[in-house]
Formats: structure tokens, C-alpha cells, sequence
């Protein structure tokens, strides 16, 4: 009797068990539930914060082989960095755009860091040199210059890496959200169109969603921004044309390049644009004023003017593709790539 | 490096695989010391120095002090006390000096106008000078010999699961387990995972997914509070600042017992203390011991009559609040602290509690007037001034009447529900493991109830990994 108490003893008190356990149980759960995500449409994504920004954006010193991304959603959605890579495999795409943000700050921070001399392809249009929006990456590029640090940003970009794997990481996905989701709406939520990748550039999947509202959202949104403030005077412009050519001189003194891309908008929403920045006075002033400056604008380019635009601003993911590689072409056909 | 990052988990599997590798057990040492050192310069590398330096003097100091005559090693431990008190009022405590020096000054008419040092304060710095004094002030009373190795000491100053947010751990316990390796057998090596699990699930489910966000918008809307929401935001801090103190040092007992070091206890249930002296045997215990060994007796402690009882208590306490950051509100959470220990000795003494006889609704009582106490104390705490805390006080009490302005700041939802669940089952946990301690629970678990538990903590822990914040006692 004694030696069958301790065997249940042992049994009820074994390390070894309750780690199988927990092994099976996890893989089990986690399993399952990246199954059903995986079945409901779900992919995997990660949350852009500024220590993975500064990892990016470290890793783009001394390096003439670099390729910068900058700008905001429409270069972070529109751009497929894969095939940027396999196209140019002897380049290093990095992306630093983000979301929400215009990147002129970025842009002075690469042209005063004297170790950059890669290619910036930056999504440009001309509301991004209104003095109230210069400054908006300028957070993100403080907190590289002061407080980022090895690990904090090598932390990052491993957690990026790991979260970029799975779906129930997914950042809208965590434990608050599940259940606001299940008592406000009685649901579990609908995948996300948008996904970001862990090397900080997105996709969008506009099949996941009613893109009709979301246009219209977008429209609204931009017809909003562009009333609550006065567009910017010819004077102006000009003397933020004379700080965006300083830079742009400063990054090719050094050997680098930098490309200014117009993204596509569509038809309602370029009008739009068209209202308050017209073309004319704005981006071929530009291009007349910075005799050196290499811009790229969508509208003098078919395969580029071709795209549907889901919600009049971003390109859908099955487009990005062939826009990328139209850009590369378009690169090579103005020798800033091989 | 927080322990709650990937890169920890990779840095701490490396460590426990050479320390587990066939080799000598004095490199063994020499490379957790090493881990140590890059383990604190992860955060900021220079600072490095500083631990270095505290390590020195005090390895020389108390060398000194042991070949000295008695006046002699009064000077030695002087010199002690000033580099390693010195270094705390530059890094910690000179921009509160100097602003409060500023405002006297101002006071007499005298206009001038300091500019600000600005200094980074290095992390963990209250922790481990501490820690170096106390071995110090160990061989000053002659409660301890120098230790013979010096590596062994760096070790005990810097060794990493401890080094930036205790438990601050005495040379007398720690160095005599650097002599030979201890053998880690399966449970102690489980248990310690399972504190490490515990740990983190403390600080990133319970500290900064449940808690933390109903703290930050309560105490972020402090000029238009309703009653309901402050009362949350009290109550939740307390259980806050629990789960983020008390899962930082469980991780660290844990990782310690995994490498075969024992560290000691920091919290045994401090929510379930009945009275205050019961709430310091509770709460943070290793810094509560070193005020009393260090401060409190050497002060005079109870042998000299109850006016220099309650004299020491409430010096010792208001440097127990100083010790915490440099700020009036943590002087005045020591300050009452210190009256509450007061009160409750005066208490004690009353004819009217020594003829009571032990009942259950007394001690109930006296648990409820504890927490709230704690409670009330932890607004003070928390608050970024002393008009904060008394916005939030007074929308507890309604001591000003904002019901015309208040906003129902804490929106009641099934996450509120969740939340108060949880807290609620936080406090029950206290009261059920408050006379007893979590290895032995734990270790005496049903292996299958105990993997049911490891799995759900694992996989809150993956889902709210969103949310995770350095540890708020970092800053200390």
C-alpha cells in the first residue's frame, strides 16, 4: 500500500507531466485558434513603434546600397518591398515610412546624417510642405537620435519578427479588444484590411471590406483637411522648395539620390487635390525650381494612372506588384538604379 | 533589459546553458557576472561605471573598516555612506533639490534662476547602493567578515535577476551560496519557471492590461472625476502597483532559483495585512528590513520610550518615501505611512484594544481600515502633484461638490466587469495565501490543475502583449 500512495503521489505531484501538459495545451489552444483565424480571413501583422522604426533606420548607414522608403500609408500600402528585393538583390530596402505622417522630417534627418548616401524614394506631394505638417516624423526621428538604443531596438525588431509569424498576435487581436469586440458588437471582429509586415511596409486587402463607405470616409476625411486651413502662398512654397532642395543637394553632395514619387489618388479624390494644390502652381513649379530633383508623378505615366484605387488613396494589395515593378523600371529608365 | 522582452528570453537561455555546461564553477561565476554587466548596459551602457564604482568602494571600505581601530572605521564608513548616498543625490535627487532651494529663495525675494541638470537616472541606482551599503554597514557592526573573493562580491552587487528592482538582498544571505554550486533538481528548476510565468503575468495581464488603463485615465481626468470612477482608479492602482512590484521581484526570485540561488521573499500577501506593522512584514519586505536594520534601530528603534518610538518611525518612514523618487508626494506617502504605524502603536496601547478579545469582525475591521489606508496612500503615490491626489481624494469623499462638471471618466462595460472580477479574485488569492507561501502551493499542486494554470497565464500573457510598460519600481 505505502509504495502505491507515493506512486500517486508522484503522479499527482510530476513536473515532467504538468510541462507535457502545458506543451500539448498550448500548441493545442494556439493551434486551434490560429486555425480559425487563419480560416476567417485573418493574417498575420505587426505595430509600428519607434524603436523598430530606429532599428530601419540604423541600418541605413554607410551604406550606398540602400534604398530608402519614406513617406506615409500610400508608399508604406503601395510599394511591395518583396519584389523590390528580388528585383534588386544587390539593394538594401528599408522601409521608414509611417502611417499618418508626412516624412519631410525624415527627410532632413537623412540630410544631415552624414553617414547616409543611399536612394530615398519618397512619396511627395505638395501639402507636405505646408509648414504645420513639416515637423510630424520628427518624433520618431528625436527619439533615434536620443534614446534608442541597441536593445530596445533589437527587441523590437525580434518581436516584429515573431508576431509577423503568427495571427493571434495580431496587435488588434489582443485580450482588451476580443472582448470589447464581444460586448459591444457580439461578435468576434472581422479581419483587418490592412497588415503590416516586420519590415514595417503594409498591404491592404480591400476584399475584406464595404469599400464604398471607406471612400467615401477618405474623401470626406481629405475635403475636411484641406478646408480647415489656408493653402500655403507662392511665397511660401517657394522658400520650402529652396529647404526641400537643400536637403535633396545635401543627400546627392554625399553620392546618394533622392526620387520624389506622386502616388495615385483617383478621380474624385484628385480633383480634390487638384483644387487645392494644382498641379501647375505646386509640383511642376517644383520640378522647374530644383533643376536636379528627380520626381516621378503618376499622371504622366500610364501603367502608373492605371490602378484602381479602393479607397481614392491606396493601392490594393494584388496591385502593388506590378506598380512596384513599373517604378523599378521607370528607375532604371532615369539611371538612379541598375 | 526588461524580462518581459523576447531578447530576455534569448539572453537568459544562453545563460542557463552555460551555466549548466561542464565547466568550473568559478567561471561559471565570472560569467554571470559578466551577463550581469551586459544585462544592466543593455539599458544604457555608460551607467555601468556606477555600478562598478559603488562595487569598489564598498569592497575597499569594508576591507578598511575591518582593520581599523574604532574611530578609524568610523571615518572609512563615512566615506561609505557619501560616494554611495552622493551618487543618489546627484542622479536621483538634484533637480528636486535645486527646485525646492529655488522656491525658498523665491520665498525670501531672492529671484534666482538654476538651470536644470537634467541627468538620466540610472536605473536600478537605489537598489544596488543599497544593497553594496548594507554589506558595509554589515562588517561596520561586525555582523559580517569581508568576503575573501572579490569577483564573488562584484557577483552579489550586480547579479542580474535582482540588480535594477531588488529584492535588495543581504551579502550575509546571498555570498555563502557562491562557495559551490548548488544542485537544481526538476522542482526547483519548475518552480522557478512557474514564479517567472507568475511574475509576468502579474505585471503584463493583470499591472498593464487590466489595471493599468482605467489608472491612467482616471488619474489623467483628476479636475472632473466622478466618485465611481475615483474610487476605480484608487482601488486599481493599489492592485497596479502590486502586480508590477510584486511580478518583477517573483520573476527574479524565480530566475535566481533556476540558476540554484536563493533570493528572499518580497511580498507575502500584503492586501490581507491586518494593521500596519502586519503591512510591512508584508510589503516589499527587503527594503522594509533594511530601513529597520539600517535606519530604524540605529536610530534608537523602541528602547527609548514611545516619543522616540514614534520619532523613528516617522524619520525612517519619510526616507522609506524619499527612497521611492524625489517628490513631495512620495515624502508625504512616507509621512503617512509613518502616521499610520504611529496610530497604530497609540492604538495598541489603548486600554480599549488590550482588554478586546481576538474576534473575527475586529480583525475584519482592521483589515478594511488597513487597505484603505494603503489605498488613500497610494493616490498620493501615484499623483503627479499633491493637487492631483486631493482632486482624486476629493472626488472619493465628495469633499467638493463637481457633480455638475464631473464626467463618468471609467466607462462600465463588460472590460470593467472583467477588471473588477479579477481584482476581486486578486484580493481572494491574498487572503488565501496569506499564511502560506507560493513555492510550497505551487509545488504541491496537482500536476494537471498546476498545467491548466501555466497554459491560461501563458496565453493571457501572449494576448496582451500590446500593452507591456517598463516596470514602474525601475524608476526607483
Amino acid at each position: 500500500m505505502p509504495s502505491s500512495i507515493s506512486n500517486s503521489n508522484y503522479k499527482k505531484n510530476n513536473w515532467w507531466l504538468s510541462w507535457l501538459l502545458v506543451v500539448s495545451l498550448l500548441l493545442l489552444s494556439i493551434g486551434s485558434y490560429e486555425y480559425i483565424l487563419t480560416k476567417n480571413g485573418f493574417k498575420p501583422s505587426i505595430e509600428l513603434n519607434k524603436d523598430l522604426w530606429s532599428w530601419n533606420r540604423k541600418t541605413i548607414q554607410n551604406n550606398p546600397d540602400v534604398i530608402a522608403l519614406i513617406g506615409a500609408s500610400r508608399i508604406q500600402l503601395g510599394l511591395d518591398t518583396t519584389t523590390l528585393r528580388k528585383r534588386l538583390p544587390d539593394k538594401d530596402v528599408v522601409a521608414l515610412a509611417i502611417n499618418g505622417q508626412y516624412p519631410m522630417a525624415t527627410l532632413k534627418s537623412l540630410a544631415e546624417d552624414e553617414t547616409f548616401n543611399g536612394l530615398v524614394i519618397m512619396s511627395f506631394m505638395a501639402q507636405m510642405l505646408e509648414p504645420q505638417y513639416i515637423e510630424m516624423q520628427s518624433e520618431y526621428n528625436q527619439y533615434y537620435a536620443h534614446q534608442s538604443s541597441l536593445y530596445l531596438s533589437f527587441d523590437a525588431k525580434l518581436t516584429a519578427m515573431f508576431k509577423s509569424k503568427f495571427r493571434f498576435l495580431h496587435p488588434l487581436l489582443g485580450f482588451y479588444d476580443v472582448v470589447n469586440n464581444f460586448s459591444t458588437k457580439k461578435a468576434f471582429p472581422e479581419p483587418f484590411y490592412t497588415s503590416v509586415h516586420a519590415d514595417t511596409s503594409a498591404v491592404g486587402d480591400y476584399s475584406l471590406v464595404d469599400v464604398e463607405p471607406l471612400k467615401q470616409h477618405f474623401i470626406e476625411d481629405k475635403k475636411r483637411n484641406y478646408q480647415e486651413y489656408k493653402i500655403m502662398n507662392k511665397t511660401t512654397w517657394l522658400v520650402q522648395l529652396d529647404k526641400l532642395a537643400h536637403d535633396i543637394r545635401a543627400i546627392q553632395t554625399r553620392g546618394g539620390e533622392v526620387v520624389l514619387v506622386r502616388f495615385p489618388t483617383d478621380d474624385e479624390h484628385w480633383l480634390l487635390d487638384q483644387a487645392y494644390y494644382p498641379r501647375a502652381q505646386f509640383w511642376d513649379v517644383m520640378v522647374d525650381t530644383i533643376p536636379l530633383i528627380h520626381a516621378i508623378h503618376f499622371k504622366d505615366d500610364d501603367v502608373l494612372n492605371s490602378f484602381e484605387l479602393p479607397d481614392s488613396s491606396h493601392l490594393d494589395q494584388t496591385d502593388t506588384m506590378a506598380f512596384t515593378l513599373r517604378l523599378i523600371a521607370m528607375l532604371k529608365d532615369i539611371q538612379l538604379i541598375e | 533589459m526588461l524580462f518581459n522582452s523576447l531578447t530576455f528570453l534569448l539572453f537568459f537561455t544562453w545563460v542557463i546553458a552555460v551555466h549548466y555546461a561542464p565547466i568550473k564553477w568559478s567561471l561559471k561565476k565570472g560569467h554571470l557576472l559578466l551577463a550581469s554587466y551586459v544585462f544592466y548596459a543593455a539599458w544604457n551602457p555608460p551607467f555601468v561605471l556606477l555600478l562598478w564604482l559603488s562595487t569598489l568602494v564598498d569592497w575597499q571600505v569594508a576591507k578598511k573598516i575591518n582593520q581599523q581601530q574604532r574611530n578609524k572605521r568610523k571615518y572609512w564608513l563615512w566615506l561609505s555612506l557619501s560616494i554611495n548616498l552622493g551618487m543618489l543625490l546627484v542622479f536621483k535627487y538634484a533637480d528636486f533639490l535645486l527646485a525646492n532651494f529655488q522656491l525658498l529663495l523665491n520665498y525670501f525675494g531672492i529671484n534666482l534662476v538654476f538651470a536644470e541638470p537634467g541627468l538620466i537616472l540610472p536605473m536600478g541606482i537605489s537598489f544596488f547602493t543599497f544593497q553594496t551599503l548594507s554589506y558595509t554597514l554589515d562588517v561596520y557592526y561586525k555582523r559580517l567578515k569581508p568576503w575573501h573573493g572579490f569577483w564573488d562580491y562584484a557577483l552579489f552587487v550586480s547579479f542580474f535577476p535582482q540588480l535594477v528592482a531588488g529584492p535588495i538582498v543581504r551579502a550575509k544571505s546571498f555570498l555563502p551560496q557562491l562557495i559551490k554550486q548548488t544542485q537544481v533538481g526538476i522542482n526547483q528548476f519548475s518552480i522557478g519557471i512557474t514564479f517567472f510565468i507568475i511574475g509576468l503575468f502579474q505585471k503584463m495581464v493583470m499591472a498593464d492590461s487590466f489595471f493599468a488603463p482605467i489608472v491612467n485615465q482616471v488619474f489623467e481626468n483628476h479636475a472632473t472625476i466622478d466618485t465611481a470612477s475615483s474610487w476605480l482608479g484608487a482601488l486599481f492602482f493599489s492592485g497596479q502597483i502590486f502586480c508590477d512590484f510584486s511580478g518583477y521581484s517573483l520573476c527574479a526570485i524565480g530566475l535566481a532559483m533556476c540558476l540554484g540561488f536563493v533570493l528572499p521573499i518580497n511580498f507575502r500577501s500584503p492586501f490581507a495585512a491586518i494593521g500596519f506593522s502586519d503591512l510591512w512584514q508584508r510589503w516589499h519586505i527587503s527594503l522594509s528590513s533594511w530601513l529597520r536594520d539600517y535606519l530604524y534601530i540605529p536610530l534608537g528603534g523602541n528602547r527609548s520610550g514611545n516619543f522616540k518610538r514614534y520619532r523613528n518611525l516617522m524619520i525612517t518612514m519619510l526616507l522609506g518615501g524619499l527612497w521611492h523618487g524625489a517628490a513631495w508626494t512620495f515624502v508625504l506617502w512616507g509621512a503617512l505611512h509613518g502616521s499610520y504605524l504611529v496610530l497604530e502603536q497609540l492604538f495598541k496601547q489603548s486600554k480599549f484594544v488590550q482588554n478586546m478579545k481576538p474576534k473575527v469582525w475586529v480583525d475584519f475591521v482592521m483589515w478594511l481600515s488597513t487597505f484603505m489606508a494603503v489605498m488613500l496612500a497610494f493616490v498620493v503615490f501615484r499623483a503627479i502633484d499633491l493637487s492631483q491626489a486631493w482632486d482624486i481624494i476629493s472626488a472619493m469623499f465628495s469633499f467638493t461638490d463637481n457633480s455638475i462638471n464631473a464626467v463618468t471618466v471609467v466607462k462600465q462595460d463588460t472590460w470593467l466587469l472583467l477588471v473588477c472580477v479579477s481584482f476581486l479574485l486578486m484580493m481572494l488569492s491574498q487572503w488565501m495565501m496569506r499564511n502560506r507561501h507560493l513555492s510550497d502551493v505551487v509545488d504541491q499542486s496537482h500536476a494537471v490543475i498546476r498545467a491548466v494554470f501555466i497554459t491560461f497565464a501563458l496565453l493571457l500573457i501572449s494576448l496582451s502583449t500590446g500593452n507591456s510598460n517598463a516596470f514602474i519600481y525601475f524608476q526607483f
